[in-house]
């Protein structure tokens, strides 16, 4: 550890850094914010969680970290730092480079984010080639140990196939060896077991739990259920209609949420030791993207919401170690009150 | 609260109704040069005694073969004939010959692929063979056999051009039929008691209507098309009715001195070509975006 | 996969019966001026009476047509009776004329309808989508009969830069003859003056066969590249890092190669159905120009030889299209 001219121990830098990202897409009315203001960071061999409902913004947050927002979505404001580069300020040709090396993404569906036309080994190889120089001897050497580190059976032979000939839990599979072939830093998955069977789902999880605990790799895990995040992430950030309303360590979220649409989510998990007989859910619709409400985003359908909530937009308050929250209530729901 | 669901399906695609649909064609560029060109022949042959200076069928040898001038803006013809006059009745003849003949097909094709679409069985596998049938054979030949056959005329070409057509819209009415004859309201329709007849004629017409429209649409340019290479190669209307490609054809062994007798009629078909493919490209850009 | 493929052969015969039939009617209906021009003007009477009965031309149609028939399945083309030429000599002296056409035509429409379709798809509603399908739909709205007369008229007439008709120039006559393509057996030859002469003779018919073409390939190739594009597998590729250029050439060719190699198979038979018209307007020596002739004399082995000759080209193209799209897309498993 690096030592700063006062004695200190420096505190590592983490390994991504987003700060007030704002991505927009414009639409027939008018422009729409996918993602309006977030930050976050993610540190070096930590696994961070990002948990929200469909249409929150997730994705389009692992997009653009990676800055695949393609025309004519565009990220209007923010910074991201990445291993100490300025990604938003990068030249094009620079950031190919990280894409897939630095960082690598895995997609929800597996059985179409493989192309379809080409053979295992001639993606694998295109891909190791296109980063690291090698011959073509030694990109499938690096592909068949890839494949071995995501416990696929016979790799040799496995190379050959095509995408179509494998099953929806090999084929994340593969893609998670992909991302193992180039040595990344970092790997965002984006709802990777939402389209698999529930017994793969395990199997994949564990898959990556493994690949986290023998790697140095840091991960963003983005899902929509929290039982997911809560047995994989160290720390755990909630999002609602493209903005962050609380971020913390997994534990302390999952049992002291301070934020009410937190508590909902978590509240909503039925339970078999419950005494309640009847599901919970969150009365009312998600927000109109176009045009989201005034104040805090959630208070249409926040049962602690006052006149206050609809005027004013609640910036992150600390509520414990490491634990914010955005929201004017966080002492009434932490006191147990409200639900 | 049932039937008002299924009434809605109904009308699924007459969502926004004409006021939009003439909005949304004033502001696409591709639509308004289709439109407009469509619309210039159209007056053209419309208001032709108006428009045309000159008798098209005067001849007048004293002035033959003369080029484009003050007179004579498209020059004369080789019999003296001023060219514009005459290339502004031509634009009766196209028209006339697209009117009918994507008339008589689409009203044929509809037909027959409401009624194959809707009662299945027997008469619907008679039909798609000979649907197949007729498709393996470009509708040009199906004309040049119906001319060869009964002589060149108007309305051997028509007849000719009209079998050849017919089966485009039989597919797609077909198509759309099967779609829609499982939907709510056509069962709704039925357990009222609705005999096939009506159901096909008040319901499931108006709603392959879009679909036609484009047809219909993209149809008319290739008709002009081919009536022109039928008509240039002497198999179309005879003279002296104007005909566009005729005249392109008699104007070829006057080059390259006397090049305007070609280049103007030629022209036309163009013009009109143009404004039928542009629309029906729009159009059918508007359905696909209307049908979401 | 066999199977598939012998189905579709099964079915050329039937079809190719009902071509010959349809042409031979077509072509007896009218009394044959076929012997009269070939005998012009110093014929006789017994010269014409002699060529009467030569080609059975007294005798009742449908005694001609079983006559002709037998002959054909004994593999006898028969004589164009204009000329008194076999025609499969006449055929495979035409043959190849038309075959540099339509190749040099179907090169031009891949290369550029590939390139205007993805420059559409990819600057999708952007200016050079306008341009390329502003092209296309230009080209497609012209009759060919009249671009070929326009083209004759600007390029040879006004500009004089390129030749009027005809193959190749008369003063340095053809290659050596190896296949017949003149082009090819230039090279073969060395014969650079060959090369050139042969080339700028195919520029005004190869434009005028393809540009109205093009529109159906850049629209194809449109197509299937927004549909490419916007696949899963594709952010897959960006997200690896590779360069837009790359993605769509590299990869997202060919998963779009399918439809397009389908839209070229198909577009041969109509190429070969435009060397009619083309090949007139330009004296070029081609089938299509055999064929019109033939048919305009009224002159039926020739007319009905070509009849054949394009309607198995159409259909074995056809069933090539079919076996090549199982080829390329290993999903695809009749």
């Amino acid at each position: 550890m690096a030592e700063r001219p006062d004695g200190q121990a420096a505190v590592p830098r983490p390994l991504l850094e987003v700060a007030g990202l704002v991505t927009e897409f414009p639409v027939y009315r008018g422009r729409v914010q996918a993602v309006a203001g977030i930050s976050f960071s993610v540190d070096r061999q930590e696994v961070v969680g990002l948990i929200g409902e469909t249409g929150c913004g997730k994705s389009v947050a692992a997009l653009s970290v990676m800055r695949l927002i393609r025309a004519p979505g565009r990220i209007v404001a923010g910074r991201i730092v990445f291993d100490e580069a300025d990604v938003l300020s990068l030249a094009e040709k620079r950031m190919r480079r990280i894409r897939g090396r630095g960082m690598a993404m895995i997609f929800q569906r597996p059985m179409s984010s493989l192309d379809p036309v080409f053979t295992l080994e001639r993606q694998f190889s295109d891909l190791v080639r296109f980063h690291f120089r090698v011959p073509r001897k030694e990109a499938r050497r690096i592909a068949v140990s890839s494949l071995q580190a995501v416990a696929l059976p016979d790799p040799e032979s496995l190379l050959n196939c095509y995408p179509h000939e494998l099953s929806g839990g090999m084929q994340q599979r593969t893609m998670i060896a992909m991302a193992l072939a180039c040595d990344s830093s970092l790997l965002i998955a984006d709802e990777p077991t939402t389209a698999l069977d529930v017994s793969v789902q395990l199997q994949i999880l564990k898959l990556i739990q493994d690949i986290m605990n023998g790697t140095k790799m840091s991960a963003i895990l983005i899902s929509h259920d929290i039982g997911v995040i809560g047995s994989m992430c160290d720390r755990v950030y909630v999002m609602y209609a493209g903005q962050m309303v609380e971020h913390g360590p997994v534990r302390e979220v999952i049992t002291r949420p301070a934020h009410p649409y937190a508590e909902c989510l978590i509240n909503a998990i039925p339970r078999s030791d419950s005494a309640k007989r009847s599901l919970t859910h969150i009365r009312g619709e998600v927000c109109d993207p176009l045009l989201p409400p005034t104040g805090c985003r959630f208070h249409p359908r926040c049962p602690l919401a006052t006149v206050e909530c609809s005027e004013q937009a609640p910036s992150m308050v600390e509520v414990g170690m490491r634990h914010s929250a955005a929201c004017l209530k966080t002492d009434e729901i932490l006191s147990g009150r409200g639900m | 609260m049932r039937s008002e669901r299924s009434e809605n399906e109904g009308r699924q695609r007459r969502s926004r109704g004409w006021r939009y649909a003439v909005y949304a064609l004033l502001r696409s560029p591709t639509a308004l040069i289709g439109a407009t060109l469509v619309l210039v022949i159209i007056v053209m042959a419309a208001f032709a005694p108006l428009i045309a200076p000159y008798d098209p069928n005067r001849l007048n040898m004293a002035s033959r073969l003369n080029g484009p001038s003050a007179e004579h803006i498209f020059g004369t013809d080789n019999v003296g004939r001023d060219l514009f006059s005459r290339v502004v009745y031509g634009s009766r003849t196209a028209l006339v010959i697209t009117f009918v003949v994507v008339t008589v097909a689409g009203v044929i094709g509809t037909c027959l692929g409401a009624v194959a679409g809707y009662f299945g069985g027997a008469p619907d596998v008679f039909l798609m063979r000979l649907v197949d049938i007729f498709l393996s054979v470009p509708p040009l030949l199906f004309a040049l056999v119906a001319v060869a056959a009964l002589g060149p005329s108007l309305y051997n070409m028509m007849l000719g051009l009209s079998i050849g057509w017919w089966t485009w819209h039989a597919r797609i009415v077909r198509g759309e039929v099967l779609r829609l004859k499982e939907t709510r309201f056509i069962l709704a329709a039925r357990a009222l008691g609705a005999s096939p007849l009506r159901i096909i004629l008040r319901h499931l017409i108006p709603n392959v209507a879009g679909p036609i429209i484009v047809q219909t649409t993209e149809q008319s340019g290739l008709v002009v098309l081919t009536a022109a290479s039928l008509s240039f190669l002497g198999l179309g209307p005879r003279p002296p009715t104007p005909d566009w490609g005729y005249m392109v054809a008699v104007g070829r062994t006057y080059l390259p001195t006397y090049w305007w007798m070609s280049t103007f009629p030629g022209l036309m078909v163009v013009i009109l070509v143009l404004g039928f493919l542009l629309l029906g490209d729009y159009l059918r850009d508007y359905l696909a975006r209307e049908i979401k | 996969m066999l199977r598939f493929v012998v189905r579709r052969l099964l079915w050329l015969p039937i079809m190719l019966f009902g071509v010959i039939t349809l042409v031979f009617l077509l072509t007896n209906i009218t009394p044959s001026k076929a012997i009269y021009i070939r005998l012009g003007e110093s014929g006789t009477a017994a010269d014409v009476q002699n060529l009467i009965e030569r080609y059975n031309l007294d005798k009742p149609i449908l005694q001609r047509y079983f006559a002709y028939m037998a002959a054909l399945f004994k593999g006898d083309l028969g004589e164009s009776m204009a000329e008194g030429r076999p025609v499969a000599r006449d055929l495979a002296e035409f043959l190849p004329a038309s075959i540099e056409l339509v190749l040099s035509s179907l090169v031009l429409i891949a290369i550029l309808g590939v390139l205007l379709g993805i420059a559409s798809a990819v600057y999708k509603n952007r200016w050079p989508d306008t341009l390329a399908r502003g092209i296309a739909v230009t080209g497609l709205a012209m009759p060919q009969f009249w671009l070929a007369i326009m083209l004759y008229l600007l390029f040879f007439y006004q500009l004089n830069l390129l030749p009027g008709g005809g193959r190749i120039s008369p003063m340095i006559g053809p290659p050596r003859h190896a296949t017949g393509l003149y082009i090819l057996d230039s090279v073969l030859a060395g014969d650079w003056d060959a090369l050139v002469s042969s080339i700028r003779h195919l520029i005004l018919p190869v434009i005028t066969l393809s540009l109205t073409r093009l529109s159906t390939m850049t629209r194809m190739t449109r197509t299937a590249f927004l549909d490419v594009l916007s696949k899963d597998f594709m952010l897959t590729h960006q997200s690896h890092g590779y360069s837009r250029f790359r993605n769509v050439f590299r990869y997202g060719l060919k998963n779009a190669l399918s439809p397009i190699l389908s839209v070229l198979g198909l577009l041969i038979g109509g190429l070969f159905a435009g060397t009619f018209l083309v090949e007139t307007v330009f004296s070029f020596p081609g089938v299509g120009y055999y064929a019109i002739t033939a048919i305009t004399h009224s002159d039926f082995q020739p007319a009905i030889a070509s009849a054949i000759f394009f309607s198995l080209l159409y259909g074995i193209v056809n069933v090539l299209v079919d076996v090549g799209y199982a080829a390329l897309d290993p999903r695809v498993r009749y």
